[in-house]
């Protein structure tokens, strides 16, 4: 009898204690500081050479000194008469890279054909939100642009 | 190890038809050994014909300021195309639902293989997953190859 | 030969027990349409071959993994060969897992006793798939970075949970560093060694329950 329960207890310790390692398994296994990304102003161009209508690609590059790695990216600029905004060219679909059509004046993503307008608002295809907007600063006659690293 | 050679002859001025051929058990080893290993030479072979033939080329380096053109190995095409028909939100249902419910059925047709029409449902799900998976590969190729098509 | 082969099964003892297994008949009316499982597994050994002398001059980090992979193509004696085998090797194991799959249909071979070896058997399509796609980031070039981004990318449309699930994969926002060495480390360990187990199993099932008769 004493036998048994005390079999009962070892096999109910034993799967409990599998469960616990699964567990920390899992948290290990989970990165470790993923929302860490902080704002950085990076210089984009001169106020002079903004676009007053129509779209310019800008690349920049920003350093990430946790990883120590230089990217080179692009964003879009846009000037209207609505005012000059900065467009993440990350499509909200799937996060490939959109690109500009000149003739068509819109943007059109490679991957699934998701069509944005000259401001990033959705005309067609499968994506959720718009192309999402990037801070432009200017301080100085020159234009810094928000980027999370 | 015992082998059964029956060996028959044929009665003389006759043909040798295939009832009259002597009947021989095959057995794992050697007899079904062997054609496993010949297979597996010939196609070790074809595969090395082909590798040499045509070596993957380098891709080139990422860079974000460039414009490109993702693609996928050829059995991930078929994904990539279901993709297309499930816009916002529902999203969802072509990323994950799809290819999940896909191998389930997949995984389950020896459990659809049951009672009386078990063969006939089991096979009608197993063509509709072969024919998804040929139909959009074929469309996405086809989108690839002439992308004015659709538009 | 044959004094030394005996003296190693003396230790290890092999054929005997497997002798009804080596001796076994094979049912009548197996034609070639029955090498595709066997077909598969050659590559899968050639893959694993070709995987483990990758490795070896394989970096898997962020700076180095594009220009190790042009060093085995270049200056790697046979590199260029070795590469172009794994690389067509994953072609060739899909497609014969395809026409096995579509042969063990075709001839009903998944009945019981056997319905657990086909879900085994689907498994390993599972992992085989998996494997492509861990795989296919590792040269860190265009194609493999946005291949990774929209494939990943599917993950986060799960409700709720799918930013948590996507991080948890990408180990980091974008695809980065952190996806690399997370997707090596998958790739050349946890998924063989579940392909392993996975196979052991289904050969254990085969060896047990004979090849299926044809109906």
């Amino acid at each position: 009898m004493e036998r048994r329960a005390f079999l009962r207890k070892a096999v109910f310790s034993f799967f409990s204690l599998s469960g616990i390692s699964l567990g920390v398994a899992a948290a290990f296994l989970y990165p470790a500081r993923p929302g860490a990304r902080k704002e950085q102003d990076v210089y984009l161009m001169d106020e002079d050479d903004l676009p007053r209508r129509g779209v310019r690609m800008v690349t920049f590059s920003v350093h990430s000194d946790e990883h120590d790695v230089t990217m080179v990216n692009r964003v879009f600029v846009v000037g209207s008469p609505e005012g000059v905004i900065a467009l993440s060219p990350v499509c909200t679909h799937l996060g490939c890279f959109v690109n500009w059509d000149a003739n068509r004046k819109e943007f059109i993503c490679p991957c699934h054909g998701a069509k944005y307008t000259m401001r990033g608002e959705i005309i067609s295809g499968p994506q959720p939100r718009p192309l999402m907007q990037l801070p432009l600063k200017v301080d100085h006659g020159k234009v810094y642009l928000g980027v999370k690293v | 190890m015992k082998k059964e050679h029956k060996t028959e002859t044929a009665p003389e001025g006759q043909a040798l038809t295939p009832e009259m051929e002597p009947k021989r058990e095959k057995q794992f080893y050697p007899d079904y050994l062997a054609e496993i290993i010949f297979c597996a030479l010939v196609g070790f072979e074809l595969l090395l014909i082909v590798a040499m033939a045509w070596p993957p080329p380098l891709g080139r380096v990422i860079d974000f300021t460039r414009q490109f053109q993702p693609r996928s190995e050829w059995y991930f095409l078929w994904l990539f195309e279901v993709l297309l028909y499930f816009p916002g939100r529902s999203a969802f249902i072509g990323a994950v639902v799809f290819p999940v419910v896909y191998f389930l059925l997949l995984m389950m047709i020896p459990f659809i293989d049951r009672g009386r029409n078990g063969r006939f449902k089991a096979k009608i799900v197993a063509w509709t997953l072969l024919g998804l998976f040929i139909f959009f590969t074929a469309l996405r190729v086809i989108r690839d190859t002439w992308p004015n098509l659709f538009s | 030969m044959g004094r030394m082969l005996a003296w190693l099964d003396e230790r290890f003892h092999v054929i005997k027990p497997h002798r009804r297994f080596l001796q076994r008949r094979i049912p009548d009316g197996l034609n070639y349409a029955y090498c595709f499982g066997g077909l598969a597994f050659t590559f899968f050994l050639v893959l694993a071959g070709t995987g483990l002398l990758l490795s070896i001059y394989y970096i898997p980090s962020e700076k180095e993994a594009y220009r190790s992979i042009v060093m085995i193509n270049e200056t790697v004696l046979f590199g260029w060969l070795i590469r172009s085998l794994h690389k067509w090797a994953a072609s060739f194991f899909i497609v014969s897992i395809i026409l096995h799959t579509i042969r063990v249909f075709a001839t009903r071979s998944y009945r019981p006793p056997r319905e657990l070896n086909w879900m085994v058997g689907s498994l390993t399509f599972l992992v085989a798939m998996a494997s492509a796609f861990t795989g296919y980031l590792l040269p860190w070039d265009q194609r493999a970075y946005w291949a990774t981004e929209v494939g990943t990318a599917m993950i986060q449309t799960i409700p709720f949970a799918g930013d948590a699930l996507m991080l948890a994969v990408r180990g980091s926002n974008e695809v980065s560093g952190a996806t690399l060495i997370r997707f090596y480390s998958i790739h050349v360990l946890f998924l063989p060694l579940c392909m392993g187990l996975l196979l052991w199993m289904h050969f254990h099932m085969i060896k047990r329950q004979g090849i299926a008769k044809r109906l």
